[in-house]
């Protein structure tokens, strides 16, 4: 009974605090005719009327105090109420603490799920914006042959920018391995070149020093460098009196010239360093050939990006018409963000949408049984409405436990979120951009996302059983047994929670399956190389090297090196080559058979992928052969120039004949190349001859097609074959993985004491990394659809 | 005027309360009337600073002991009119036996030892 009475008084409270301001009002009047009472009364008994007042004032007491006093009276202590609610909240998840476990347990998952993947969506897309200005301007510049698109060359860039009105600005940029050396061993940077205007255009300052000036371009005054934020701190513990040091990059000693911030870099790629992009005025590098250039701009203000595109278009035909070698060669804008971001975008975007589904289960699984609770306690609450308690009151109460609820989970969800978001930087896939050198942090985006999300579940699951809680109809007699009026309602809803949850969690599941079937798929696709005991280590090389005229004094480098890897204890099998399996990439080269029709025209010549090796290289990566034989130690510069090529190639340009002796070319023919090429090569190309078939090894993606391979022996790289750069990858068959290290760089002190060692990888790790997102996505979903399920189970 | 001030009695913490009880035990009446009531019936031993009905009364309506109404007054005036509910006659009825039981304790103790 006392209690019934105190919920009156509550709610008689709570309605006080509605009617504040009339209650205010009525007692200023209340007042006021008090004190003319009695004042009226002490003229009667005689005194004057100005006297009376005073008096009157006097024996009522201070107004303002008083006034104060009745407002404490009805004004609510909020906390009062909410104290009470909580109490018996409290009480109840006391009495059966295994629903409340349970529902905490659900909204735990489901916030921290969704913090887990706004943090990571901010930090990875949101963030991205945040940090360039006005980053809906800038584009890549690419240039596109047919369907293609290719890096441009450094002479197009500088006629795009010399020409190009739609642009603010046009920069460019390269990525340089470059050795950095203090006392001790030579330590291996990845370096990224860029114009000096790179940094204005994207719109980001120096955190200590300055920025590149504009004469850095010119080479000789090239020489100033900018630290990224994370390699100034691992590297100089962030000491600001680094500033206008020197420090020597592949022999060059450099000006330390300022320091640019975390995250700075736009695409996945992690630069330790910013050089300026400058060539040497003999660089061969330098012309209308090489394509190695990245090239970014920002739109001018009110300039679309159909009207630059219109405007490439334009000046990529002048430049067609001016140069034999721009031939065929579009050039067309796209949207930084799209390219960067559209991708991760599409990842995020499906689990997110998982996610979100999670959340829904959780909540509609907590609703569930707060709603099973609500029916158990029918009774009471047929009770106390039909003794007056308002339904308002009632809801309330239920809400504030659900509301309780939620903010338990949903604090323990951000926690387990913020554990989390700490150590997910190093599972995540690669193509995430910038997440692994800003980290994820929980800034106030993220919080209010979970804020919201916490206040939307407290509402859901509060609402629910208020509303069926409520609707109960007052009894006329207390004699009556109560009727439980809501029963049927309340059962109804029951079955369409637990409906919506497994239909929920069926979808999540489903999508869960198809993505892990699509997982396992892609796992199971042939590598054609050695599955286990393969271990690639780069050899980066200095610029000296891996230019061509130095070609034989590389080989013989190469050679050593290859030669003492041999000798390092548990190695079976080691050589040079180019690119290793899984990891991408490959030099894109002109190829045409000689004997069969050659092509019409320069563009029509088909192109295949190169890649050079040593003799073992492809035993080693356990490469199958299929016709012929592979690279032998007689093929070196000066003999017979020999070629190698996979079976995509052999099925492509031969057929069902063998590829076996015959002649191919790896430029287009001399009639139809540009003039320097040929210039370049002394009057004719290089003709190979192929001496074997290799069955497919994969270098791409699981999720792309092979493609048309041909290996050629390094030792036969000339300057007259035209091959492009050194091959920087050691590939060993051997057990011991990273481990082995420190091993082969004791045995290499011997020929090559500079040279650096870098990423090592077992071709497990290349697997792994090469399946990055789609693995992820699949364990992701996998989770989430098992949390579902649970959470179903049950409720 | 009535009593001198140190004629005058501060009332016992609590009694307040019970005293508006009784007075509205019996009729209805606005807030002057019951400081008046009080101050007359008491021989203005009994006084209380006027305003601090106020609050009281507000405590007594929030607790559900006593109800309120507008209405006119003698004189025509708007006034708040106040009137027990059963709820307060039936606080009035255990404050009363309590404090029976207070002052007959007191008594007791304060009589001479027979």
């Amino acid at each position: 009974m006392a209690f019934l009475r105190k919920l009156r008084t509550i709610s008689r409270r709570l309605l006080a605090v509605l009617r504040r301001h009339r209650l205010e009002t009525e007692l200023a009047e209340e007042i006021s005719h008090h004190l003319d009472q009695r004042r009226r009364q002490l003229v009667d008994e005689g005194m004057d009327p100005r006297d009376a007042a005073v008096e009157a004032r006097r024996m009522f007491g201070n107004v303002t105090v008083i006034r104060e006093e009745t407002r404490d009276m009805w004004s609510i202590r909020w906390a009062e109420i909410i104290a009470q609610d909580l109490r018996y909240g409290l009480r109840l998840m006391r009495r059966s603490p295994l629903v409340t476990v349970i529902a905490v347990v659900s909204l735990t998952v489901g916030i921290a799920a969704s913090t887990i993947v706004t943090g990571v969506v901010n930090a990875s897309l949101w963030r991205w914006s945040a940090m360039y200005s006005e980053p809906g301007r800038l584009v890549f510049l690419w240039q596109t042959r047919e369907a293609d698109i290719l890096t441009p060359t450094p002479a197009d860039f500088r006629d795009w920018r010399g020409m190009a009105k739609s642009f603010d600005s046009v920069e460019a940029y390269t990525y340089r391995a470059m050795t950095f050396s203090t006392s001790g061993d030579p330590e291996q940077v990845q370096a990224a070149a860029v114009t000096p205007g790179m940094f204005g255009t994207l719109g980001v300052a120096p955190v200590a020093g300055a920025g590149f000036l504009g004469p850095e371009e010119t080479w000789g005054r090239h020489t100033r460098v900018l630290l990224s934020e994370g390699f100034w701190r691992r590297r100089f513990g962030a000491d600001r009196a680094v500033l206008g040091r020197t420090l020597t990059l592949d022999g060059v000693p450099h000006e330390i010239a300022g320091v640019m911030p975390a995250g700075t870099w736009f695409s996945a790629a992690r630069p330790d360093l910013f050089v300026p992009l400058a060539f040497a005025p003999d660089d061969p590098a330098n012309n209308r050939n090489s394509h190695f250039i990245w090239v970014i701009a920002r739109l001018h203000d009110g300039v679309t990006l159909d009207s630059a595109a219109a405007e490439m278009g334009i000046i990529a035909r002048q430049l067609e018409a001016q140069h034999p070698a721009n031939k065929g060669l579009g050039a067309r804008p796209v949207p930084m963000a799209e390219h960067i971001l559209g991708e991760p975008s599409r990842t995020l975007a499906v689990v997110a949408g998982a996610v979100t589904l999670v959340l829904l289960i959780a909540c509609v699984n907590v609703a569930g049984l707060l709603l099973v609770r609500t029916a158990a306690r029918n009774r009471e609450l047929a009770v106390r409405t039909s003794l007056g308690a308002s339904r308002l009151r009632v809801a309330l109460q239920l809400a504030t436990e659900g509301v309780m609820l939620a903010f338990a989970g949903g604090t323990l969800g951000v926690a387990v979120a913020a554990a989390t978001l700490r150590t997910l930087p190093t599972v995540l896939p690669a193509n995430l951009p910038r997440i692994a050198e800003t980290g994820i942090p929980i800034d106030w985006r993220v919080m209010s996302v979970a804020i919201v999300a916490i206040l939307g579940c407290g509402l859901v699951i509060g609402a629910l059983p208020a509303f069926t809680g409520g609707r109960w109809r007052r009894e006329r007699s207390m004699k009556e047994a109560p009727r439980w009026s809501s029963g049927a309602a309340q059962a109804r809803l029951r079955s369409g929670l637990i409906t919506a949850e497994i239909a929920l969690s069926v979808v999540l599941v489903i999508g869960a399956a198809l993505l892990v079937r699509s997982f396992a798929n892609l796992q199971s696709v042939d590598v054609g190389a050695r599955t286990t005991d393969l271990l690639t280590v780069r050899i980066p090389l200095p610029p000296e090297r891996w230019r061509a005229t130095n070609a034989a004094a590389t080989s013989a480098y190469l050679d050593a090196i290859a030669e003492r890897a041999r000798t390092v204890p548990g190695v079976l099998a080691a050589d040079i080559t180019s690119h290793v399996p899984l990891a991408g990439g490959g030099q894109s080269k002109h190829f045409y058979v000689v004997g069969q029709t050659p092509p019409a025209s320069y563009q029509e010549v088909p192109t295949v992928s190169l890649r050079q090796e040593g003799p073992d290289s492809l035993r080693a990566m356990g490469a199958t052969l299929a016709r012929g034989r592979f690279f032998a130690g007689t093929d070196r510069a000066g003999s017979h120039p020999v070629a190698i090529v996979n079976q995509t190639l052999a099925r492509r340009f031969f057929g069902v004949s063998n590829p076996v002796g015959q002649v191919v070319c790896l430029q287009a023919p001399e009639h139809l190349s540009p003039p320097d090429n040929v210039r370049a090569a002394g009057g004719s190309f290089v003709r190979w001859t192929i001496v074997g078939v290799v069955e497919d090894v994969r270098y791409t993606p699981p999720s792309e097609p092979m493609e048309a391979v041909v290996y050629v022996p390094y030792r036969q790289r000339t300057r007259q074959a035209l091959m492009g750069w050194a091959p920087e990858y050691l590939v060993l068959h051997t057990s011991v993985g990273p481990d082995l290290l420190p091993a082969l760089r004791e045995r290499l002190r011997e020929v090559a004491p500079a040279q650096p060692l870098a990423a090592p990888r077992t071709i497990e790790m290349l697997a792994a990394d090469s399946l990055g997102g789609a693995r992820v996505m699949a364990l992701v979903l996998s989770l989430f659809s098992a949390v579902a399920l649970f959470l179903a189970g049950v409720g | 005027m009535g009593l001198k001030k140190s004629e005058r009695q501060e009332l016992l913490p609590g009694t307040l309360d019970m005293l508006i009880l009784k007075t509205l035990s019996r009729q209805v009446l606005h807030g002057y009337g019951i400081a008046e009531h009080i101050r007359q019936v008491s021989s203005e031993v009994l006084t209380v600073e006027e305003g601090s009905l106020y609050p009281a009364l507000q405590r007594l309506q929030l607790q559900g002991l006593i109800a309120s109404e507008w209405g006119h007054s003698v004189n025509n005036r708007r006034a708040r009119y106040y009137r027990l509910t059963a709820a307060g006659r039936r606080r009035l009825g255990e404050s009363e036996s309590s404090f029976a039981r207070l002052v007959e304790a007191i008594a007791r103790v304060m009589k001479p030892a027979t």
